[in-house]
């Protein structure tokens, strides 16, 4: 009896997650330690960083299960009546014999079914609604030249994406590691998604890690690249924008998108869609939910899934040092490029533009403005640069997913 | 193909991937700004203007300070007890406000403030009435 007590201890001992636990599991573990921490004690996205931590721990405890893919067990049956009850009965008729099968089917993880939202591409174009619905594009209808900025401070995708397959990446990958130059997380998982699946759990924590480190990464190349006359530009103060415009602006910028780069149509379509929401102001309900419960239960998925995918086999690798470095250098090019381009257009309007504001192109929104607004401030006290970093900023949204179009069909 | 070729055929087309990216995104935006700015022209509101510069040196006019009206008096507002004074201050421009859109010449003043005794609050109701709106 003796015996039996310990066989059975052992067993359960054997069977147990720590009799099961691999080096890999714990250095993932504690990973995602680290990240609740960031998240937790230093605010690091943390509506984001932390059930994105959370996924990691979860799927990478032993045996959890929690992404494990539904699975069809078949049984041959001597008979129909030996069909168990959770079994469906399956015939096969065989050389002309008849067989009998029974058909079970064990569901799959939580985090399995939850990530369905991923695949398929639902979340993030559902996240940049809730976007739109909180944007302002006022101060970019009031100085429509903010979308050169925009523009140029895609450069990060682009320089990133070139570095990323000198280190050996394929153009997939290098193209999903570009987009985190972005600074739009939802944009770059729908991206990864697309070309390159199998990295999105690093792209993901290093887009939002970035993100959240744009307050320390601007600053000195925003120093390094304009002269203190430029630094201590005032804006003139940005006319007011009619109620018509605002309408009509997200139907315009659909449109023209749209025919341009059809494979932006569901990011720009959706963000539009958002921003509509807001500006009609006849869907005051349908704004509210986009920008609230919507967007929150969504990123709850997005975040946990995307979190889930980190697996010792995918994460720990060479690779993902590479995307983080590529990632750096993503944001580090854009944040440059919009400063130069910002630089360009000071010098051509006669030091009329802060060339500040140029940074904020990169998206990160409102963060990169808020940077704009601090680091132009710490130059001149009574300078307000806020309103007009906004504009670069949201055409920066506009930006990385226009480029995000170009690249999945180019490269999809 | 040999891998140098491969190589090379991969960063022809990378180069052409980053500039035609470039350029799209830029034509895509230009082409925006040049819609957003033909809509502000048609149906924008004008640019706030700066005071115009003085024709003239400024001259020194001096007048004489009008009479400032003394503001009358207005009743003790009668609060009931357990309203505060923000909650006070509140109501009251909310009055003013309202007051001011319907009646604008109006004189009014506020003489008391109670709690009303509903079975249901008017808040509550209005959310209500939201929530249950047909889309």
């Amino acid at each position: 009896m003796l015996e039996l007590f310990m066989q059975t201890i052992m067993d359960i001992a054997n069977a147990s997650g720590l009799a099961n636990m691999a080096w890999q599991n714990m250095v993932m573990i504690g990973i995602s330690f680290v990240l609740v921490y960031l998240a937790v004690a230093k605010g690091f996205e943390p509506l984001l960083l932390l059930p994105i931590a959370f996924g990691m721990f979860l799927a990478n405890l032993p045996m959890s299960g929690i992404f494990a893919e539904p699975d069809t067990v078949l049984r041959l049956l001597d008979s129909p009546e030996a069909l168990a009850s959770n079994e469906t009965l399956q015939t096969v008729i065989e050389n002309g014999k008849t067989l009998f099968y029974g058909v079970h089917t064990e569901n799959g993880g939580l985090v399995y079914y939850l990530y369905r939202g991923v695949k398929l591409g639902i979340y993030p174009p559902l996240i940049f609604m809730g976007v739109g619905a909180m944007c302002d594009f006022g101060p970019l209808i009031a100085n429509p030249k903010s979308f050169l900025l925009g523009a140029a401070a895609q450069l990060g995708i682009f320089i990133a994406f070139l570095g990323a397959l000198a280190l050996g990446f394929t153009p997939q990958e290098a193209g999903s590691i570009g987009i985190i130059g972005g600074a739009d997380g939802p944009t770059a998982i729908y991206t990864t998604t697309i070309l390159a699946p199998h990295l999105l759990s690093s792209i993901a924590v290093a887009a939002y890690s970035y993100m959240a480190l744009v307050p320390i990464i601007q600053p000195p190349i925003m120093k390094a690249f304009t002269t203190d006359r430029e630094r201590k530009v005032v804006m003139e103060q940005l006319r007011p924008v009619s109620k018509i415009e605002r309408v009509i602006f997200p139907i315009l910028v659909t449109l023209v998108v749209a025919l341009m780069v059809p494979d932006t149509i569901p990011l720009i379509g959706m963000l539009m869609l958002g921003n509509i929401f807001k500006e009609s102001g006849v869907t005051e309900r349908l704004s509210k939910t986009a920008q609230n419960e919507l967007m929150n239960i969504v990123t709850i998925f997005l975040a946990l899934s995307v979190g889930a995918t980190a697996r010792a086999e995918t994460f720990l690798t060479f690779k993902t040092l590479g995307i983080i470095a590529m990632g750096l250098a993503a944001f580090c090019f854009g944040t440059f490029g919009g400063v130069i381009f910002g630089k360009i257009m000071c010098r051509a309007s006669g030091y009329k533009v802060n060339p500040l504001i140029g940074s904020a192109g990169v998206s990160a929104v409102p963060m990169a403005a808020r940077v704009s607004q601090k680091v132009g401030q710490s130059y001149n006290p009574a300078n307000f640069l806020l309103m007009h970093a906004m504009g670069p900023n949201v055409a920066g949204v506009i930006g990385s997913a226009v480029a995000a179009g170009v690249l999945i069909s180019v490269l999809g | 193909m040999t891998n140098e070729v491969a190589q090379a055929f991969t960063w022809t087309e990378a180069g052409a991937t980053m500039l035609s990216g470039m350029a799209i995104v830029f034509a895509a935006l230009i082409i925006l700004i040049f819609m957003v700015w033909v809509m502000g022209r048609v149906l924008g509101t004008s640019k706030p203007k700066a005071p115009s510069a003085p024709s003239s040196p400024p001259k020194a006019v001096v007048t004489a300070p009008a009479a400032v009206p003394a503001f009358p008096a207005g009743p003790e507002i009668a609060v009931q007890e357990g309203i505060d004074e923000e909650t006070v201050a509140v109501i009251s421009a909310a009055v003013s406000c309202m007051m001011q859109e319907i009646a604008p010449r109006a004189a009014f003043a506020v003489t008391g403030i109670q709690r009303s005794n509903l079975a249901r609050p008017t808040w509550r109701d209005a959310g209500l009435q939201q929530n249950t709106r047909s889309f």
